[in-house]
């Protein structure tokens, strides 16, 4: 007839001592390396405290319909533009040419936000024009919700020049956000909520290109097209128009924001207590062998069950 | 418990998700045999519906109900049809194709057909799977590729791939109906359409496994625009569009504001002739360098503009009032926004001319209508010249403390322009002075320190103090780099020195101009210093000139001369050392030394330009910080020293 385990538990013995002795001196400063080197591992290794981290968020897009156009017609600088300010375009006397532009904003997955912009510009040409260089100004309406709320209005600049004249521009690329600094985990963000084109002055100074851009690379959010080939096509008739054919994309965008407090807490207390468990562990085997064999002189106390007299 | 009613689920999960895949399988095997087994006097009565081909006004609802009559009977004649599969070919001759045929045509019709709209105004929404057909554009005829186009018969020969290949329902739905159409070789070589109908599986836990509220399933009824709610619709959905922007143009305001005159950054107003009110136009470039004749002028606004005019020398020269000094001169501002502003004519200050050498001369001004644009064709040459082009000019507006245009003056320089010349640059300038300012005006550098990229203060020294000198770009300059790299014989053109810029400039000397050594040095050291070069600078921005004790002294170090008798100077440092000066908070920038560097030829020149025969010389200019690191910002340093980092309780603090 084998015996087993039919069950078992821990019997719990309590070591006793009074103040001033050896072993409540070892008792503290086990307690103290037990709780503090923890922290000093966790922190040393880096990283213990969460300073930037990521989300990922669709930004809700609009075309603002504003563009500037300007395009070099020969080799010794003449050129045409056009804008959608009626001050800028009353500024450009004889330089003025109307193009004719079509856009079309797209929800491809139907989830209420834009996701492509197609714009197809033709510029009419005469003769004796042709088209060495391309720069086109476009304006978006751009918005994040997720973790702080921001709504600004951001630009695209396209430019494109080539030493044979062409007769059509493509672009496709995405439009990207660039972050100088990390946004707050929350909050409402309207600084950069005004025109990047003042399109109310009358002042040739309010549409210059090196203007407008300094002041917008100014800025902590920016948004840039990221369009590793634009094609130029070369060749044009003589009566064709100058067509540029755009196709910009608003993808997922990765959004760097600085954590907050409960979220830097909450990091740091999972590194504290995962390397905790460890020091816990090895010192409990210590406590305990010192205690068994009675390296430091205890009274231990051992539970015996009371029985009712 | 709890894993146990767990596990439970789970395994229900899956096997009812095995289940319906394994449906899916058993209703295609199923079909083919069914397929075949019908014949075609059933599928005309099933199908029953010809006549509805004639009836225009047949309303898309009933055709739904039609279609989904079909599939019911589908249903009655297989008991757990749920796919139903056909192929049509081809060949005419066969039956079964014929009655699919029909079949295909109404569903499409349905969502295809010009119905008039009803009486609501509103098209009840096509739900049915089988009634959308995409691709199909082409009333009555077939649509190359479109597979379920019903007009495709005899085409389908030409189709090599289908362009809507799956119509499906609601994803959300745990099984959705779809509707898929494949293109497949028949044995005799000819393509085949084969649709199928099928229920697809979602393996979503979370899907809906039926919609009992049809409002959610579609979108919202639109409100219909009429008369009266119009503008409450429009400014509700209304974003950005193209009509927009067109609308925020600035128009003249004669509005009176708070004060009778201008306020900074108003565009000027002028009147013409006829009393119309116009902008008071200075050129300026924008975007390009070509000059945009239509920017107005901003009161209270100084700038300068430089803008390239590009023309025909010969016909323009007399025709284009750009180059004239009439449409400079001959405006009429006002001196304030109100009607009743009174009219300030330009006043014509002084005229230079400046020669095709670029030689400038002052004349008297008796007429100013004698310098207009003039062509002289010199007998015998093809060179044309145009005499009396405006190059430059510089309005001084005077106003008053009410912001009124008191007096606007306006000086000249008409130059003569040959065809190498154009384009040619214009320059406007335009500056505001105050009414009943006497003094001369002593422009800053800072207060108390130098700023950055303002001109350095300096000056001479006499027996009362220093003189400084009123030119607003600085006294103190350095050598610009010219057109023609000669230092003995480039432009006198001088850039000033800002504090905290460094620069370089620099140009050359031919060997052959050095044979009077001693002329050759004091010329190039004329060059590199100015005509007048100062003593003192200030060493704060706003140094008075009446206490010299502010102003440091230039220490001149020249490198000793070699061997040779000739030193000639190459190059030329100013060494500017300026520290910071007062609170950490609100340092201000004191210059404590300046030190001009002059480096002479050691050698002799020969040996210098190594045959090239041409010698640079450069002038340079450096700021150098020597500020003293800042002590600590307590006087006894704290007697613990905890070693934590910075960013140890960084969230806490």
């Amino acid at each position: 007839m084998a015996f087993y385990e039919v069950y078992s538990h821990p019997a719990l013995i309590r070591y006793k001592t009074s103040v001033c002795t050896k072993a409540t001196l070892f008792f503290v400063i086990v307690l103290c390396l037990t709780y503090i080197p923890p922290l000093l591992v966790a922190y040393r290794s880096q990283g213990f405290w969460l300073k930037r981290s990521t989300y990922e968020e669709q930004p809700h897009i609009r075309f603002q319909y504003q563009i500037l156009l300007t395009g070099a017609t020969s080799t010794t600088g003449d050129y045409v533009a056009w804008s959608t300010y009626h001050n800028f375009n009353h500024l450009l006397g004889s330089n003025l040419r109307i193009p004719s532009v079509s856009v079309q904003e797209e929800d491809l997955n139907q989830d209420g936000k834009f996701d492509r912009l197609s714009l197809q510009l033709e510029l009419p040409l005469k003769p004796e024009e042709q088209i060495y260089s391309i720069q086109l100004l476009l304006t978006f309406s751009y918005q994040l919700f997720r973790m702080s709320t921001v709504v600004m209005q951001t630009l695209v600049y396209v430019q494109h020049s080539s030493s044979v004249p062409g007769s059509q521009l493509f672009v496709s690329g995405d439009l990207r956000l660039y972050q100088r600094i990390p946004l707050p985990h929350r909050g409402l963000h309207t600084a950069y909520n005004v025109s990047v084109i003042d399109g109310t002055s009358p002042f040739a100074s309010a549409y210059d290109l090196v203007k407008i851009i300094q002041a917008y690379q100014e800025r902590n959010l920016t948004t840039y097209l990221s369009c590793p080939s634009p094609l130029w096509t070369v060749g044009r008739a003589s009566d064709a128009p100058f067509r540029i054919n755009a196709e910009i994309h608003y993808p997922l965008e990765i959004i760097s924001y600085r954590p907050g407090f409960w979220e830097t807490i909450k990091f740091a207390w999972i590194q504290y207590v995962s390397v905790l468990l460890i020091f816990l562990w090895v010192f409990h085997r210590i406590q305990t062998f010192v205690f068994q064999n009675q390296v430091l002189p205890t009274v231990p106390i051992h539970q015996v069950k009371e029985h009712r007299p | 418990m709890a894993p146990l009613s767990w596990v439970l689920i789970l395994t229900r999960l899956v096997y009812s998700l095995n289940v319906d895949d394994a449906n899916i399988e058993n209703f295609n095997d199923t079909f083919r045999n069914i397929n075949e087994s019908l014949d075609a006097a059933e599928w005309d009565k099933s199908l029953n519906f010809t006549e509805f081909e004639e009836n225009s006004t047949l309303s898309v609802s009933t055709a739904i109900t039609a279609a989904t009559e079909a599939v019911t009977t589908f249903t009655n004649h297989t008991g757990v049809l749920e796919t139903t599969t056909q192929s049509y070919g081809t060949a005419n001759g066969n039956l079964v194709t014929d009655s699919y045929e029909k079949s295909t045509t109404m569903s499409t019709r349905s969502s295809t057909s010009s119905q008039p709209l009803p009486l609501s105004g509103v098209l009840p929404p096509v739900i049915d799977v089988l009634g959308l057909c995409p691709c199909n554009v082409r009333s009555k005829q077939c649509d190359v590729n479109c597979c379920c186009d019903p007009d495709c018969t005899e085409e389908l020969a030409m189709f090599t791939t289908c362009l809507t290949e799956k119509v499906i329902g609601d994803p959300r739905l745990c099984s959705q109906v779809a509707v898929s159409y494949t293109l497949r070789m028949a044995p005799d070589g000819f393509s085949q359409v084969q649709s199928s109908f099928s229920k697809e599986v979602n393996p979503n836990v979370f899907c809906i496994q039926s919609a009992n509220y049809e409002a959610g399933l579609v979108y919202a009824t639109p409100r219909v625009p009429t008369e009266g709610n119009f503008n409450a619709i429009f400014d509700q959905f209304v974003g950005f569009s193209f009509g927009n922007s067109m609308e925020n143009s600035v128009q003249l305001s004669t509005e009176p504001g708070n004060s009778p005159g201008y306020q900074y950054g108003d565009a000027i107003q002028t009147e013409d002739e006829a009393g119309a009110r116009e902008f008071f136009r200075l050129p300026v470039s924008a975007g390009t360098a070509y000059c945009l004749d239509a920017n107005p002028a901003a009161f209270l606004q100084d700038q300068t503009s430089r803008c390239m005019r590009n023309f025909a020398l010969a016909s323009d020269c007399t025709l284009l009032s750009a180059l004239n000094l009439q449409t400079y001169s001959s405006i009429l501002l006002l001196s304030g926004k109100d009607k009743d502003a009174d009219v300030v004519a330009v006043e014509v200050a002084a005229i230079s001319l400046q020669s095709l050498e670029g030689t400038q001369a002052l004349v008297d001004l008796v007429d100013t209508s004698l310098y207009t644009p003039v062509l002289l064709v010199p007998v015998g040459t093809d060179s044309v010249v145009c005499n009396n082009v405006v190059l430059q000019v510089k309005y001084v507006v005077t106003y008053s403390e009410a912001g009124e245009i008191v007096n606007v003056t306006a000086s000249f320089v008409l130059g003569a322009v040959n065809l190498s010349m154009v384009p040619v640059q214009q320059e406007f300038q335009i500056t505001f002075v105050q009414d009943a300012a006497n003094a001369p005006l002593i422009r800053f550098s800072g207060n108390p320190g130098y700023i950055v990229r303002l001109p350095l203060l300096a000056g001479s020294r006499t027996a009362d103090g220093i003189i400084q000198s009123t030119d607003p770009k600085g006294s103190l300059t350095v050598l610009q780099s010219s057109r023609e790299q000669d230092c003995l014989s480039g432009s006198l053109q001088r850039s000033p020195v800002l504090f905290g810029v460094d620069m370089v400039s620099g140009c050359t000397l031919r060997l052959e101009d050095t044979a009077n050594c001693s002329v050759v040095s004091e010329l190039i050291l004329r060059m590199l210093k100015g005509q007048s070069f100062p003593e003192y600078v200030a060493s704060f921005g706003n140094s008075s000139p009446e206490n010299p004790l502010d102003w440091v002294p230039i220490t001149n170090k020249t490198t000793p001369t070699g061997t040779q008798g000739c030193s000639i100077p190459l190059s030329y440092h100013l060494d500017v050392r300026w520290t910071k000066y007062g609170t950490l908070d609100n340092p201000q920038a004191q210059i404590v030394s300046v030190m001009e560097l002059i480096q002479t030829n050691a050698t002799s020149l020969d040996s210098l330009s190594s045959g090239s025969s041409l010698l640079t010389v450069s002038s340079s200019v450096s700021f150098t910080d020597v500020s003293a690191p800042a002590s600590p910002g307590f006087k006894v340093s704290p007697t613990i020293d905890a070693k934590l980092p910075f960013d140890f309780f960084f969230p806490f603090v």
